[in-house]
Formats: C-alpha cells, sequence, structure tokens
C-alpha cells in the first residue's frame, strides 16, 4: 500500500476526529503530571507513557496485521463463501 | 456425602437436556431457561465436601465444590440463561439441546475431583459442543471439530493414564517434565486453542447457527483455562505459549472479515491472557485468571450475541457486506460496541477490573516481557473489537445497507442482561472481587490507573482513525495452520501420484494397451488421493480406531 493509500480519506469528518482525539490525548498526558504513578519496571510509571506506547503498540499491531495479510490472506472461493454464510 | 452428588449443578442441565428433547414450545421455553437456574442455585448450595464412589476397582469424586468451581460453574451458569434467552425463537429442538449437554458438561469439568470423572466430562463436552455445530447443519465443519477434539481427548486420556502410577486419580498440581504431564498439558491446550492447533476455533464457531456460536464462545476454552489453573498452576510453559496466543488471535482478529471468525480468534488472544496468568502461578496470579475467564464468558457472550442478532436479521456477518446499520438496529450497535469496549479493558467495564488483576500480577511477578506486549495487545485489541468491528458492521456509512429483518425481543433481553452484568462489575468492581477474593487488593478504579488506560485507548484510537484504509475488510480468508492438515496432504499426494504416474509411464516399457491401462489406473488413484478430504463412514470408525490404539499403546508404555 502506497504512503498516499495508507491514509486514504483522512479529511472532512475523520481528520476533525483524529485532531480531536490528538488534542484529547494531549489534555490526558498533560493530567499524567499530576497523579503519583506506581510503576513496576520504572518506564511504565513516567508521565505519558501509555499515551506514545499506545501509538507504538497501535501500529506495530496494524504493521504485524497488513503483513500477515499479504503472505496469508486468499480470494474467498464461491464454495467457501456460500459454506460460510449457509 | 451422597447430598453433595445429588446436588451437583450438572443434574438440572443433564435432565433439561432430556426435558428439552422431548417437549415443545412454551413447555420447552421454560425448560431451557429453568435448568441453567437451577444449576445457577446448585453452584452455590451444593455443600462442600467430596462425593466418593467406587468403579471398577477406583475410587472416583464426581464433584468436589471449591471457590474456583463456584465461579466458573456461576460464569457457565449466566452464560446458559443468557444464551438460553437470547435463544428462545431457535426452532432447532437439537442445538437446544445439545446446549444443555454442553452445558452440563462445562459444569461437570470444573466441579470434577478425579482425572477420570474430568476427562469423562471434557468428552461429554466434545459431544454436546459438536452437536451444536452440526445442528446447524455444519456437518463437515462438525467432524474437523470433533476430530480435534478427539485428538485433545486421546492425549489427556493417554496422559491420565500414564500419570496414575506416580499419584492416581487425584487432581493435582502438575509440572511439564514428564511424558505423562505433557500429554495431560498438551491434551489441554488443544481445548485451550494453543499454538499450532488454534485454528479450529475459527473454523468451527462460526459455522454454528445465530444462536448456537454465543454457548460455544463460553464454554470449552474457559473450562480448558480451568482446568489449567487446577493442574498446572504456576508452569512457567505456558507464559509464552499464552503471549503467542494473544499476538496470534489479535493479528488475525484484525484482518478477518467475518464478525464471528473475528470474535473465534478474538477468543485465542484472549484466553492467551489467561494462560499467561496460569503460568504466572501466585495467588494473584491465578485469581486474575479466574476473574478474567469470568469476564471474558460475559462480554464475548454479549459479542456474539450482536453478531448472532445481525447474522439472523440480514443473512450474513461479513463485514464487507454489512454496513450502516446503526439506524436500523440500534440497540444491537450499542452492544457491540460495548462488548468491544469491555473487551479492551475500557474503565468502568469489566474488562478493565480482571485485566488490570492480571496486569497487576505480572508487574508483581516483575514479569516485564509479558506486562509489555499483553499491555500492546490491550491496545490493539481496541482496534478490532472496540473499534474495527462496530464501524464496519454497523456505523459506517453505507448508501444501500443491507434490509435488517425484526428479531425477537428477547434477544434484545439477553443482550441487556449481558451488558448490564458488564456495566455492574465495571461500576462496582467488588462484585468481581467478592467472588474471587485472590484479586480483592488489585488498584482498579485509582486514577493513575483510570488514566493510563484511557491514554492507551485514545492513542490506538487516532491509529485507527488515520490507517483506517488499511484496516477495510476485504472479501477473503486468511490462511491458518490448519491449512498444513487440511490442504498440503493432499496437495502433496496429487502431485506425488502425478509424479509417480510420469515415472511409471516413462519407466515401463509396455504395448499401447498396457499403457492406455496404466493411465486410467493412474487417473484413478489421483482421483483417490484428492478426493481424501471425503471419507466414508467406515475410514473414520477406522481412524477412530487407531486413535484408541495409539491410546493403548502409549498408556502400556
Amino acid at each position: 500500500m502506497t504512503w498516499s493509500g495508507t491514509f486514504a480519506g483522512l479529511k472532512g469528518t475523520r481528520l476533525r476526529l483524529a485532531i480531536g482525539l490528538a488534542v484529547l490525548l494531549i489534555a490526558l498526558v498533560r493530567c499524567d503530571f499530576l497523579v503519583s504513578h506506581h510503576p513496576a519496571f520504572g518506564i511504565d510509571g513516567t508521565p505519558g507513557f501509555a499515551a506514545w506506547y499506545g501509538i507504538v503498540a497501535a501500529v506495530v499491531a496494524i504493521a504485524l496485521a497488513t503483513l500477515w495479510a499479504d503472505i496469508a490472506r486468499r480470494p474467498e472461493t464461491r464454495t467457501e463463501e456460500e459454506e460460510r454464510d449457509g | 456425602m451422597a447430598e453433595t452428588l445429588l446436588l451437583a449443578p450438572f443434574w438440572p442441565l443433564v435432565v433439561g437436556s432430556l426435558a428439552v428433547a422431548f417437549t415443545r414450545g412454551a413447555l420447552q421455553n421454560l425448560v431451557s431457561v429453568a435448568a441453567p437456574l437451577l444449576a445457577l442455585v446448585l453452584v452455590w448450595t451444593v455443600p462442600e465436601g467430596s462425593a466418593t464412589v467406587s468403579w471398577l476397582g477406583m475410587t472416583l469424586t464426581p464433584v468436589a465444590p471449591d471457590a474456583t468451581a463456584r465461579v466458573f460453574g456461576t460464569a457457565f451458569a449466566f452464560a446458559a440463561i443468557a444464551g438460553a434467552i437470547f435463544a428462545l425463537d431457535q426452532k432447532s429442538t437439537a442445538e437446544r439441546a445439545a446446549v444443555l449437554l454442553y452445558a452440563a458438561a462445562a459444569q461437570g469439568v470444573v466441579f470434577a475431583g478425579d482425572l477420570l470423572t474430568l476427562f469423562v466430562f471434557w468428552e461429554v463436552m466434545a459431544i454436546g459442543s459438536t452437536l451444536v455445530i452440526f445442528a446447524n447443519g455444519a456437518a463437515r465443519a462438525g467432524i474437523r471439530y470433533a476430530l480435534m477434539h478427539a485428538f485433545g481427548g486421546v492425549l489427556l486420556f493417554a496422559g491420565i493414564a500414564a500419570s496414575m502410577g506416580s499419584g492416581g486419580l487425584a487432581l493435582r498440581a502438575f509440572s511439564a517434565d514428564s511424558t505423562a504431564s505433557l500429554l495431560i498439558l498438551a491434551g489441554v491446550l488443544v481445548n485451550a486453542g494453543a499454538p499450532p492447533v488454534s485454528a479450529w476455533v475459527a473454523d468451527a464457531y462460526p459455522r454454528a447457527s445465530w444462536s448456537g456460536a454465543v454457548f460455544l464462545s463460553a464454554f470449552t476454552t474457559k473450562a480448558a483455562v480451568a482446568v489449567l489453573i487446577r493442574l498446572f498452576p504456576g508452569e512457567s510453559m505456558l507464559v509464552p505459549i499464552g503471549l503467542v496466543m494473544a499476538v496470534y488471535g489479535m493479528v488475525y482478529a484484525l484482518i478477518e472479515n467475518d464478525i464471528r471468525r473475528v470474535l473465534s480468534y478474538s477468543i485465542v488472544g484472549q484466553v492467551g491472557f489467561m494462560v499467561v496468568a496460569v503460568g504466572i502461578g501466585t495467588p494473584l496470579a491465578l485469581g486474575a485468571a479466574t476473574a478474567h475467564a469470568f469476564v471474558h464468558i460475559l462480554y464475548k457472550s454479549l459479542l456474539m450475541m450482536a453478531a448472532g442478532t445481525v447474522l439472523r436479521a440480514t443473512g450474513t456477518a461479513r463485514l464487507t457486506a454489512l454496513g450502516g446499520l446503526a439506524r436500523s438496529m440500534p440497540l444491537v450497535t450499542a452492544a457491540m460496541i460495548l462488548g468491544g469496549l469491555a473487551l479492551a479493558a475500557l474503565p468502568l467495564t469489566a474488562g478493565f477490573v480482571s485485566k488490570s488483576a492480571i496486569m497487576q500480577a505480572l508487574a508483581e511477578d516483575k514479569a516485564a516481557t509479558a506486562w509489555f506486549l499483553l499491555t500492546a495487545v490491550s491496545a490493539g485489541s481496541l482496534l478490532y473489537a472496540g473499534l474495527r468491528l462496530p464501524w464496519f458492521a454497523m456505523l459506517r456509512p453505507k448508501v444501500d445497507p443491507v434490509a435488517a429483518a425484526p428479531v425477537p425481543v428477547t434477544m434484545f433481553a439477553a443482550m441487556a442482561l449481558v451488558g448490564a452484568a458488564i456495566l455492574a462489575i465495571g461500576f462496582v468492581p467488588s462484585l468481581l472481587t467478592s467472588l474471587v477474593p485472590a484479586i480483592a487488593d488489585v488498584a482498579v478504579l485509582t486514577p493513575d490507573h483510570i488514566l493510563f488506560q484511557i491514554m492507551l485507548l485514545v492513542a490506538a484510537a487516532i491509529c485507527f482513525v488515520m490507517l483506517l484504509a488499511i484496516l477495510a475488510p476485504r472479501a477473503a480468508i486468511t490462511l491458518d495452520a490448519d491449512w498444513l492438515w487440511r490442504v498440503a496432504p493432499a496437495m502433496i499426494g496429487h502431485r506425488a501420484s502425478a509424479a509417480w504416474r510420469a515415472a511409471r509411464l516413462a519407466l515401463i516399457p509396455a504395448s499401447d494397451a498396457a499403457r492406455q491401462e496404466n493411465r486410467l489406473l493412474a487417473r484413478a488413484w489421483v482421483r483417490m488421493t484428492s478426493d481424501a478430504g471425503n471419507w466414508r463412514t467406515g475410514d473414520i470408525a477406522l481412524a477412530a480406531t487407531a486413535l484408541l490404539g495409539i491410546v493403548l499403546l502409549i498408556a502400556a508404555l
């Protein structure tokens, strides 16, 4: 998938939603500076850790799924389709 | 303690299964709901203590109530009640009888007090669940499912037989350091959906009816988790196995097209969380695994109900064919969103309570790899369950959405019942922690935990919105490990036969008549080997006999 294809249709409502969520995330990170943390591994107690880790995790998950789909996905045959819907 | 045996929770379900088979109409409806209700009452009233029975020189303990059995029994009975209400309009008497037998066996597994009783209920559970799939006319999928469970049963029985010398039939904690215990572990992991045999879950469950899949999603894999808690607490091998399950389930759920296949892969992923916790093995981790199994049964039932309602109303559960249904099915949309958000552990849902317990158990055990990986999978689970499913199935605008036929109000009642339970536990975590005291000290609704989880999910949601085009469903299926035994043998056989035929023709000089005969024989051989997927009844019986022979051989060794 091309770079433009990756972000296909990112305009209008979708773009506004992405910006709104980003603003919300920034606000949450600011709040995270105000609460006391109980880290188990050090880094997980740093303010905003869940924000950047969530982005990295989601991107990696999507990349893994896309990669595996390229390798293992194949068109559904008519028989499989009928068996599935039947 | 005959009272314990007489008041075992599986009895009303066994009797109910028989009664449903011979009744019709309102009486059948009444029995199908009353039986699991009575089972729920018995889960909590069956007295402590174990009832023993002598059989063939062995002392069996068919019922041994303890805290773990009661928690799993409660979840199973609740799922059976909600499922029975959901299925009140199900016309197949065979399915309605089968699901009660299946539910009875699940109760039997978690209340079993010895290995042989456990095995017997294990096999009845396989029979009941296979009948649920057969009841929808999915004979080939049912046979594949039955064969996989027969394989798991063989491993389990061989392990039990081999372990009798060192501890009899007593339920006890094993460590995977002998052939016997490894066989038992492998047999249990087949039912848990562990790799490399995870594919049976996504192969079989979507082939059940709109109501049957609700029951299938609740019992088999969670009963396997209960058995792992009893037999392999703290088995370190389970941690990597569970982590692979969690990642595998997430990856497949992100790319599948059929809603119920997505949910089936999601079952494997979420059971992976439980398997990891069992592998950690501390009291908190085992309590967390129990709590997560309980909660998972709730939100997966709700999601399967929503998927079943869509299937029943529209005739399809494929995301590529769906969309634009939110207006015509607002309650189902709400149920799907709630179930998805609970799976993703949104605060104030039950999923947040149980996943907090698992993460705290990992943190206290300093299991860094597992903690970071499962946190990442939590973010990924929002992508497929909380966003991808509801968006592409219900919410996305569609000019010409598929027509949605009206569905009975009882289906909504069942979803409301399960949804209320998810929210009740989410708002009042003590409802769950009172059932599982081991997780009572877990910090759930604290500012840092809530903020952490919301940040994680909002971050994942941003990625979803940005990368929506990549996650769009495609009319395709994704190959899984079952390709190795479903497709590869036939393919290899076909090619080997073709090569053999060519070699014969090249090597054997003969008259034209002999060559012609060779060609006909070779074609018949290729046809026979290519069609090996369609087994005759006699061949299946032979395979079953061979499996039993292998059991005897292993036991003898």
